[in-house]
């Protein structure tokens, strides 16, 4: 019997199905699913999760400060020629110059810069 | 049945039909559904042997479907195809890990093969039903799904010249097989 012959066979042996019933059982399964995501969506976001949305909201803000001040750190001790290549760095700096002169008029301390 | 009725039926708006589920219509899911869970539970079959267990797949496809978020898909019929193996291939592992038997007679039964001589029907599903999973798989995307080797390579993840090898170690063994049920 020749590859051709049995390929033949196999396709008049016929192709096996799903149960007609599987697809109530599985267009229902999905049918729910798709109705507790549309339902999580509408609902109001509990407490916690609010509460986990500010707190990242926080730290993303803590780290963007750090990593602004390490730039303008960088650029106060960077040679001459450096910082004047990295306008934004400077600028950097002195924002950060005029946050610490701002902290220390808020504490009625001399500002040290 | 003919050569037509065995591939997936085309999907009437193209792959936009992956869209229209993410943004949870259920209409697209039945589209999708009636279109490709016949291959899908084939492919599942091919692999575990067992009807029960393919259905189990089936669903478990379509839920990830219907759960899914995230980029898009680019080729619904060849995502359906991807995840039904890996579904298929994570059950039979947990099987064999278990040590649980398969009952591969159920892969395919002759009583379907209307028109064929029954002995003839028999001698061939047995020896369909004989071949290692990985060979059944081949045999089944290229005989019923007609994938090109090339395109059960993709889905395979391996290339083309083993894909073909597959096949041909399959055809072979079912040849013997068959010319030993003659004789017999």
């Amino acid at each position: 019997m020749t590859d051709d012959e049995i390929e033949a066979r196999l396709r008049e042996l016929g192709l096996p199905s799903p149960p007609a019933e599987a697809r109530a059982r599985v267009l229902s399964a999905c049918g729910r699913e798709v109705a507790r995501r549309r339902g999580w969506r509408g609902r109001p976001r509990p407490l916690g999760l609010k509460l986990a949305v500010a707190l990242a909201a926080l730290v993303a803000a803590d780290v963007a400060a750090n990593v602004a001040s390490n730039a303008s750190m960088a650029a106060a001790t960077a040679p001459s020629a450096v910082v004047a290549s990295a306008p934004h760095a400077q600028g950097l700096a002195e924002a950060l110059r005029a946050r610490s002169r701002m902290v220390a008029l808020l504490l009625h301390e001399p500002s040290g810069m | 049945m003919g050569c037509a009725d065995m591939r997936s039926k085309p999907v009437p708006v193209g792959d936009d039909l992956a869209r229209r589920i993410a943004g949870g219509d259920a209409h697209a899911l039945e589209q999708a559904y009636d279109a490709y869970s016949a291959a899908v539970f084939r492919h599942a079959l091919a692999i575990l042997g067992c009807a029960a267990d393919a259905e189990d797949v089936l669903q478990d496809v379509f839920l990830k479907l219907a759960k899914r978020r995230g980029g898009a898909i680019a080729n619904l019929r060849a995502y359906l195809f991807a995840a039904a193996r890996n579904e298929a291939y994570s059950l039979l592992r947990r099987y064999r890990r278990e040590r649980v038997g398969l009952e591969p007679d159920a892969v395919w039964s002759p009583e379907r093969a209307e028109h064929m001589d029954p002995a003839e029907a028999c001698a061939l599903s047995r020896a369909l039903n004989g071949l290692p999973p990985e060979q059944r798989e081949v045999v089944v995307l290229k005989v019923y799904e007609q994938l090109t080797f090339e395109e059960i390579g993709e889905l395979l993840n391996a290339p083309m010249n083993t894909v073909a090898s597959r096949y041909r170690y399959a055809l072979h063994k079912m040849r013997c097989a068959l010319a030993e049920a003659n004789h017999d």
